[in-house]
């Protein structure tokens, strides 16, 4: 057998001098070896820290380490039975609410932050801050729009909880350190309120209410350390040199509508306040026009947008800071407001009162030829208005007629009422003439320090069926959600502020369904004043919607002379209608 | 990677870029592929960057338990199903299945520290549904991925 020649070349032995010839070789022959990169390079990797902030609760953490008793299966065995389960687990939020960053927060790590937040069902479930009442789906979302905003306005309906959506967000920004000095402006009316409802909301928050002497409001100012304070608008100005010493975390302002006039005093003092966060609370952003949201945003974001711009421009601006819910739309299953125009005529004697100062009125604006203005025009509406509600002879009033006959039955099914007036005179009289049904007055000439016990005594008293309040004093900021009926003795100009009248009653908690009842005079000039008013209501629903583009609001000086069928005099009349 | 305090707040968050595996790691990775990937290279990577050691991992999908191959931290696989047991060695791990609360879990753990797991497990999901950090986690990396575009 022919031995196999060698696979390798052979190399000749060391000093011979014969060479070999192989037979075969195979240098060269080895395959080419091709490797695969399988090895990857580590990816990039972006990383984000969050300041350890204190809780926004003081929740209990992951419990230790279960006892034996509960343990699982012995080590090593696969079990499928059940896992130790705390023995009482707290019912499971049912929705989550995320708090979304706002468009303003531009830096990826702060947007991060928030969206990385767990629910704030979960957030706000903790064993320390309860709420007294559970709240509801869209507050929760109002939580979570407030939370993370620089500037916002909450905007929802009145009725609908924006005071307990405000306090409980402020809590939360207080516990996360995220507000040490919190600033709180309201009505004046409203102070006593707002205690009252930090006191349900926020227990363990201190706040100071700033009043009394100027020595006392000026150490309330400097020297205090209440994480909270409130001012009511009215001292703005007179305190505005201590006030302006101090730098808040956060401003609110309540019934922000006050500042929708860039120049008035308080406004300007309210922009000036030195402030990280700017909020505003309002059920009426736009009362009059789009003007109005201009001037609150004045305060929130200085600069966001401005007069002149075109109600799109404003609306594209404004939108990721404002939030706007009305009660359709959130609580469907609230009971329904019922409203009810009762159209009356007048006696004959107010009729005849009303001939003659209507005649009178016109033939005087008249002879004023191009010298008439809207006060003139306004003194004589407001003759009229109140012919409408008595006979100033007489006495005589188809409104009280009616309003007797309907409290009768108001108090005999053992239900409350509220009756508004834009006069107090007007109260005055009803209270004079309807006494079995024992009324209390709640208006501007009661001193405030008596106000919250006229509330306790009405709703408290069973006896009490009737409470007679002024539109000015009793418009904004009052819970009477026990009442079920509404009367609108005589109308305002601004349908805002009658809505904030009725949602005194239609609130958050009423118990049934609300019967606002609105008295117009036939043929008399609250008929024509209605019929602007119904108007200016479906602007105001056509601005806050997201689709149309509204026109232009409010009474113009040609809708206030065609009250009397007086035409616009030559020249320019400028006043609005407030 | 998102890891939270016990109160279920975010401390850090880490996320890598994407990944492109070619057609040849495809192929020669096989089935082995994503597990390659998720856990040896994204998870390693992630884990590396933080200051905090967790001390349970989270997961949602199954191919991420062979991040124990790196990791001495316990992992939790969270499913709202019952998942199949993978048929493999846990290298000086054991695997438990549980129920907790509405959700099916696997736990890789060492022998005989699977009873403070599941524990802490367990009382987080009476906190936090378990699934619930992983929404979070989505809905910031849609975030990052909006910022990257």
């Amino acid at each position: 057998m022919q031995d196999l020649p060698s696979p390798r070349p052979v190399a000749p032995a060391p000093g011979s001098r014969v060479e070999v010839q192989s037979q075969f070789d195979f240098t060269g022959l080895r395959p080419a070896v091709v490797s695969a990169g399988l090895k990857y390079r580590r990816p990039k990797v972006w990383s984000y820290f969050f300041e350890a902030k204190p809780e926004l609760l003081a929740r209990k953490p992951l419990a230790p380490r279960r006892a034996e008793s509960q343990a699982a299966p012995p080590s090593g065995e696969a079990s499928t039975g059940q896992a130790a389960v705390t023995e009482s687990s707290p019912p499971r939020p049912k929705q989550h609410t995320r708090i979304k960053p706002p468009g303003d927060v531009v830096k990826l790590s702060e947007r991060l932050f928030y969206l990385l937040q767990p629910p704030l069902e979960y957030l706000l479930a903790g064993n320390t801050m309860e709420f007294p009442f559970e709240p509801f789906p869209y507050q929760f979302s109002g939580l979570a729009f407030l939370f993370p905003r620089n500037a916002a306005v909450l905007a929802d309906e009145m009725g609908l909880g924006k005071t307990m959506q405000a306090i409980s967000t402020v809590r939360m920004l207080l516990r996360s350190q995220q507000a040490r000095k919190v600033l709180l402006i309201c009505p004046k009316p409203l102070v006593t309120n707002w205690m009252r409802e930090f006191k349900t909301w926020a227990p363990e928050v201190p706040v100071a209410p700033i009043k009394g002497s100027q020595s006392t409001r000026q150490w309330l100012w400097a020297a205090d350390q209440s994480p909270v304070k409130i001012a009511n608008y009215e001292l703005l100005t007179r305190d505005q040199e201590f006030l302006l010493e101090q730098e808040y975390d956060l401003v609110i302002l309540d019934e922000a509508q006050r500042v929708k006039n860039a120049d008035n005093a308080t406004s300007k003092v309210v922009r000036q306040i030195k402030r990280r966060r700017s909020w505003a609370l309002t059920g009426t952003p736009v009362e009059n026009s789009i003007d109005d949201l201009v001037g609150i945003f004045d305060f929130v974001s200085p600069g966001l947008v401005s007069k002149g711009m075109s109600v799109r421009q404003i609306r594209d601006g404004v939108s990721d800071h404002i939030l706007r819910r009305t009660k359709d739309v959130v609580m469907s299953d609230m009971p329904p407001k019922l409203i009810r125009d009762d159209a009356l005529d007048l006696t004959p004697e107010q009729y005849e009162s009303y001939k003659s100062a209507e005649d009178s009125g016109v033939l005087k604006l008249n002879a004023l030829g191009d010298e008439v203005n809207i006060k003139h025009v306004f003194e004589l509406v407001l003759r009229l208005k109140q012919v409408c509600n008595f006979d100033p002879a007489t006495g005589a009033s188809s409104k009280l007629e009616r309003l007797a006959a309907d409290m009768e039955e108001v108090a005999a099914s053992g239900q409350k009422a509220i009756v508004f007036s834009q006069w107090v005179g007007a109260l005055d009289q009803i209270a004079e003439r309807l006494p079995q049904f024992n009324p209390l007055q709640y208006h501007g000439r009661i001193p405030s320090n008596q106000r919250d016990g006229i509330l306790a005594e009405f709703k408290q008293n069973p006896n009490r069926h009737v409470l007679l309040m002024s539109y000015g004093a009793g418009s904004v900021g009052l819970n009477l959600q026990f009442c079920r009926y509404v009367f609108l003795f005589d109308r305002w100009w601004n349908p805002a502020i009658e809505d904030q009248a009725i949602n005194r009653a239609h609130r958050i908690g009423v118990s049934g369904a609300v019967t606002v009842s609105r008295m117009i005079m036939t043929e008399t000039i609250e008929q024509k004043i209605h019929e602007i008013l119904e108007a200016k209501r479906q602007l105001f629903r056509e601005i806050l919607s997201d689709n149309q583009v509204p026109p232009p609001l409010g009474l113009n000086p040609d809708e206030i002379f065609g009250l009397f069928n007086l035409r616009t005099p030559k020249g320019m009349i400028t006043a609005r209608v407030a | 990677m998102l890891i939270l305090n016990q109160w279920g707040r975010p401390v850090e968050f880490h996320c890598s870029a994407p990944l492109n595996p070619t057609r040849t790691q495809e192929v020669l990775f096989g089935t082995t592929l994503k597990s390659f990937l998720f856990c040896e290279q994204i998870a390693t990577a992630l884990l590396e960057q933080t200051k905090q050691t967790p001390e349970v991992i989270l997961v949602d999908r199954l191919e991420l338990l062979d991040f124990h191959a790196q990791t001495e931290v316990p992992l939790v696989l969270v499913s709202r199903e019952q998942q199949p047991l993978p048929n493999r060695i846990w290298n000086g791990r054991v695997s438990i299945p549980r129920s907790i609360e509405d959700w099916e879990v696997i736990a890789v753990v060492a022998p005989g520290s699977e009873l403070p797991v599941l524990a802490a497990i367990a009382d987080f999901a009476t906190q936090l549904p378990l699934d619930e950090p992983f929404e979070r986690i989505r809905s910031a990396m849609e975030e990052a991925h909006a910022v990257a575009r």
